[in-house]
This record gives C-alpha cells, structure tokens and sequence, in this order.
C-alpha cells in the first residue's frame, strides 16, 4: 500500500520534473524543460554552437592563433598533409592554409545557411498569414503562384538562375530566400486557417483590434514554435543546397571559400589530397545532422503527444 | 473516379502556363543575345543580323515574344524581310503543339528529340530508386516500429536523419572511392580482384556503337548510382513508415485483432502495415519531385545520360532552346508524377472523397 502510494508520489514527481503537470509554466517553458533532458538535442546543439564559435573567430584563430591566412600562395608546399610543419590541416592544391580556408568557409557557408533560411521564412511567415487570413481570391492566387513554382523542380530553378547571376554570397541568399518561402507558407498558412476561427481571435476582434493587429500580435506568436523548428531544418536543407550548387559549379565563385565550393575544388584533387575532399565533407554532414537533430528534439520538445 | 482524374489533370492546366511564364521571363534575363549566338560569324553583315533579329523578334515586347514562343506565329503576319512592314506568316509551331525550336550547339536539332533520347536513362534510374528507396524505406520502418525504443529503432533514427544530411554528391565520391580505389586495393593481395574497380565508375553501359544492350545486360552500372540516390528516400521512408506504423497499431481494430488471438505477425502484417502503407503513398508524388531535380547531381558525377545531365550540358554551353525545354519537360514530368501519386492515394484509400471542391 505504501509502496503503491510512494510509486504514485514518485511518477507524480517526475512528471511535475517534465513540467506537464505545473500550470504555472509556458509553452516555451515546458519544452526547455524537455530539452534540457534531451541528450542527442543537446549534444548537437553544443557541436553546433562549438561551429558558430569557431566560424564567428576565423579571423582571430587563424591569423592570431595558427599564424596562418587564407590567401597566401606557395608553390612549394602544395598538397601538404594533415599534421604538416605549420599547416594543421595541411593546404591546398594552390598550397594554402586548409585550415583557415576552412574556418573561413564556414563561415560563409553557415551565414548564407542561416540568412536565407531567415529571408525566406520572413517572407513565408508574411504571405502565410495573408493568404490564410484572407481566404479568397489573394488566398487563390498565392496557392496557384506556390503550385507553380513548386511544380519546376529547385535545382533546375537554381542552377539557371546563377548562371545568368554568377553570385556572390548576397545574391545566393537573396536567390535562396525567393524561391524557398513556399514551404513555410503552407505550413503558416494552414496554421491561420485553423487559429482565425479560435474564441481569443474573436475575442480580439470584439475588443477592436485591427486585421494587422490580430495577424501579426496574435496568430504569428502562437505558431513561432513550430517557425523555430522550420528555421533549424531550413538552415541545414540551405547549407546543402549551396554545397550541392557548387558541385556542379554554380555556387559562390572561388576564390571565396565556402564548405561546398571547397569540396567541389577537392574532387579533382582526391587522389593527391583525400583531406581536401574529406574535411569538408565531413563538416557539411556533421552541421546538417546537428540542425536537422535540433529540429526533430524541438518537434517532440514541443509537441508532447509525439514525444510519448 | 474518373471525374477526380480529370478534375486533377484540369487543375494542372494553370499551372502549366505558370511553369511557361516563369521560365520564359527568367531566360529573358540571360545576358548574351540569340541573334550574336546564332551569327558568330564574322562574315555575316550587319544588317543580316538586323534582319534576323526582326526574324527572331527580339525587339517585341515581352507578352508577343512569349505568345510566339507558347503557340507560335503561324497565325499572324511577320515581318521576315526586316523593311519594316509585316509580309508573310511566320513558321513557329509554339511550344504547345511540340516545336520547342532549335538547339544552338547541337545545330538545328529539335531539343525534344533531344531530351526524348535521354528521358528513358532518367526513367530507368529514378523507377529503381522508387523501387529500392520505398521497399527499404518499408522494411526499415515496420522493424523500428515493432523494435520500438530498442536498439535498432534508435540506430534507424539515427541514420534516417544522416542520410538526409549528407551531400548526395559527397556520398557518391566516397562510394566511388570505395569501390574504385580503396577496396580493390586492400583485397588484391588476397586474390580477389585484380586490383581494377569491381564496378564501373559511371556511364550507363560499356560505350559500344548502336546504343545501350538491353537492361538486364547492364544492372551493373545501375548499382552504384541507385545505391547512392536511394540513401535519401530509404531515409524519409523509413520516418514516415515508423511513424505511420506507430500511430496505426494504437487503433482499435488493431486491439481487436490482438483480442481475437491472431498471431503478432499477424496482427503487424495484415493488420498493421497494410493500413499504414495508404498515408504514406501521399509522399510518392514529393519523393518523384525530388528525384527528377536531384537527378542533375546523380547524373553528373556518374555521367548517366540523362535529361539531368542534359540540362547541365546546356545550361554550362548557354544552349538556351534546350534549356527551355528540359525545364518546361522536367516540370510537366514533375506535375503528372503529382497527380499519378494523388490518384494511386485515392485509389488506396476508398475513404478519399472524389467529390469536393
């Protein structure tokens, strides 16, 4: 009896420990609640933010730390391995420092990830709610305009696209945000239908809020969790994106590094120097794996039905 | 049924000529003009190119230029002759009745022969990506369904999100790598192989005259790109069937089949899988999508000739009529991959209303 009844105090413990039982706490609340317990989320959240740091630093790292730059030429030590006097990462086919071009790339590469990914979720979140909140003709249109552009598959869209603008890290983003909102549309879009009919948006409307008010004050909040989980997967779909134009050619132009054009620059090279080929590689895989992790812990930190 | 097939073909009309305004107003940016292309020659005087710019009526605003390109000119008088005055009736089909013009590089062909010589590789490949991709997909998640919280159902969750984040091309190198370089290499001393790669690198058949031999000739050179592109959808797959699986094995049909004492192989198979397969048949129409784009990486680094490839030859050779093409045929292939999937879901699952808006 007594048993039962501590096993009872325990399971209730533990689950006021979750937060599923404490009125008191907030959606977000809650969910950091789940994360904190979540070790995958958080082993790929720490390998990430390790990531950011170093691509945020590359200049302090690589000229401060390794003396070395990303510019700097030498005939003589072409090709050099891993470990090399000087060169951790060894250097390129043009002899340079693999390591700071690294660093640098990253940085790039992580930049547009996250700017494009901001851009077109930006402009998803605005059309989403606009086609969701006025149904109708604009609703209509937004739909045929997103049926269009999702018919024309994105890589022939996008390998047309830059050859005819040749990009630079900007026009990449700006590229990337105007053709990938349309996910992020739907997905807002199908949110507002559901939220507008709720008692609080009335309740709003009884209280003379106006349509904007209600748009982006009272439906944008209550889908911003499900936006955060978008961003993190968008940014790793973005990352993979650049890295697959500049395979065949099409991304951020040499001799600007990033990790995609640095992997495509490698292929040529894979039989004198597999580190070029591997070590970007490597990294585009492991920061992708770590943001779409994120995103599947945020999903279930958020929504508890799936986490059960 | 058959109002709801023709209901859905109806539906792609709009958005074919969508897919024709989008691609035309973004080739009207490409720099370089066709009239310089087409007359690179130094030889030709200056006003022939006028009057071939006339000809080509590059000088016309934007909507009669893409009126001439969408169903051609046959029905109004141009001004072939460039004086200035409308004479004979021009002799463009428009894309709508199949003349997608010309190609420049490879002079005067018709860039749908063109892209129908490639379009069978492309099939070839993606169907056998479908095929493994989903079989796998299936297999994969009905086991992590029923290992639920055990060791396999979390290494299968680990490797579906890794195969989404691994760069298709990146992935293909270390295949070739693998079985090109390294493992030929390392089993040569030990008499397997002679030290050359145990599977061709690329291509889709030894390069011999008069075409490809029949399939079953060549599944050697399938291996390796099927593998390569099938990581992905072996990976969604098995999400959405782990899933879908979980989510139908708490139905109460489910427990009734329990209650009756049907074995649990049983209950898994007949009961669970066969129900949890019809929501998934709603990705079939994404995961075709997503191939025919990505077919452009795959068909690149192991030089598969297909409508990929294709547009990567024409688009790095500013072949613009081929360009127009492949993306107007990749699109259309790409809509009627939709609906083909749309209406296998309908037909799966009785409970989908024909009716409705």
């Amino acid at each position: 009896m007594s048993d039962d009844q501590s096993a009872v105090g325990i399971a209730k413990l533990k689950r006021r420990h979750d937060g599923e039982f404490s009125p008191s706490l907030n959606l977000y609340q809650k969910a950091f609640r789940r994360i904190r317990r979540d070790r995958p989320t958080l082993l790929a959240m720490a390998v990430l933010a390790v990531f950011v740091l170093l691509a945020a630093c590359a200049p302090f790292l690589s000229e401060t730390v390794f003396q070395v730059d990303q510019v700097t030429q030498a005939v003589r030590s072409k090709y050099l391995p891993l470990f090399s006097q000087g060169h951790v990462l060894g250097t390129d086919e043009l002899g340079r420092d693999h390591l700071s071009r690294l660093l640098y790339g990253g940085r790039i590469s992580l930049g547009i990830g996250v700017a494009a990914a901001v851009l077109s979720l930006g402009i998803g979140i605005v059309v989403g709610v606009f086609a969701g909140f006025y149904s109708g003709l604009a609703d209509d249109l937004i739909n045929w305009f997103m049926l269009t552009l999702n018919s024309i598959p994105g890589l022939y869209l996008l390998i047309i696209i830059t050859t005819l603008l040749s990009p630079s890290p900007l026009t990449l983003v700006l590229i990337f945000g105007i053709l990938g909102w349309t996910g992020t549309t739907r997905l807002v879009r199908a949110e507002t239908y559901s939220i507008k009919e709720r008692e609080y948006i009335i309740a709003a409307r009884a209280m003379g809020a106006s349509n904007w008010r209600i748009m982006f004050s009272h439906i944008v909040p209550n889908i911003f969790s499900l936006l955060i989980i978008t961003l993190s997967q968008a940014i790793g779909g973005l990352i993979l994106a650049e890295s697959s134009l500049s395979f065949l050619g099409f991304g951020v132009q040499p001799p600007t590094p990033t990790w995609g054009n640095m992997l495509s620059g490698g292929l040529e090279y894979a039989r004198k120097a597999p580190h070029l080929v591997y070590l970007p590689g490597l990294l585009i895989t492991t920061t992708v794996f770590c943001l779409y992790l994120i995103g599947d812990g945020l999903r279930d930190a958020f929504d508890p039905k799936i986490a059960d | 049924m058959q109002r709801y097939i023709i209901r859905r073909l109806l539906q792609a009309i709009p958005t074919f000529f969508g897919i024709t305004i989008i691609v035309y107003f973004i080739m009207l940016l490409a720099p370089g003009d066709p009239v310089a292309l087409m007359t690179f020659d130094p030889s030709i005087r200056q006003d022939e190119r006028e009057r071939l710019a006339i000809k080509l009526g590059v000088n016309d605003p934007f909507h009669i230029q893409y009126l001439r390109w969408l169903i051609g000119d046959d029905w109004m008088m141009v001004d072939s002759n460039a004086d200035g005055e409308v004479d004979s009736w021009g002799d463009n089909y428009g894309i709508l009745r199949g003349d997608f013009g010309s190609s420049f590089k490879f002079r005067g062909s018709n860039p749908l022969k063109l892209i129908s010589e490639r379009l069978g590789a492309t099939i070839e490949l993606n169907i056998a990506v479908v095929l493994i991709g989903v079989i796998g997909g299936l297999l994969i998640g009905v086991l992590a369904a029923v290992q639920r919280g055990r060791a396999f159902d979390k290494s299968s969750r680990i490797f579906a999100v890794l195969g989404d984040s691994v760069p298709a091309f990146w992935f293909a190198l270390l295949a070739i790598m693998l079985m090109g370089l390294v493992l030929p290499r390392a089993l040569e001393p030990y008499g397997i192989g002679d030290g050359s790669p145990f599977l061709p690198m690329g291509g889709r058949c030894p390069p011999v005259r008069g075409g490809c031999p029949p399939i079953y000739a060549r599944l050697h050179y399938m291996i390796l790109p099927v593998l390569v592109s099938s990581l992905g959808p072996i990976a969604g797959w098995s999400r959405f069937m782990r899933a879908s699986m979980l989510e139908t094995i708490n139905r109460d049909y489910i427990r009734t089949a329990q209650a009756k004492g049907l074995t649990s192989r049983g209950v898994w198979i007949r009961h669970g899988l066969r129900n949890a397969i019809i929501p998934l048949t709603v990705f079939l129409g994404p995961l075709i999508f997503g191939l025919i784009g990505g077919s452009v990486i795959i068909e690149r680094i192991f030089s598969w000739p297909g409508i990929g490839l294709l547009l990567f030859d024409s688009v790095v050779s500013r072949d613009y009529p081929v360009v127009m093409t492949s993306v107007v045929i990749g699109s259309v292939l790409s809509i009627l991959g939709f609906i083909a999937a749309d209406i296998l879901y309908a037909l799966s699952d009785p409970r989908v209303r024909f009716q409705g808006p």
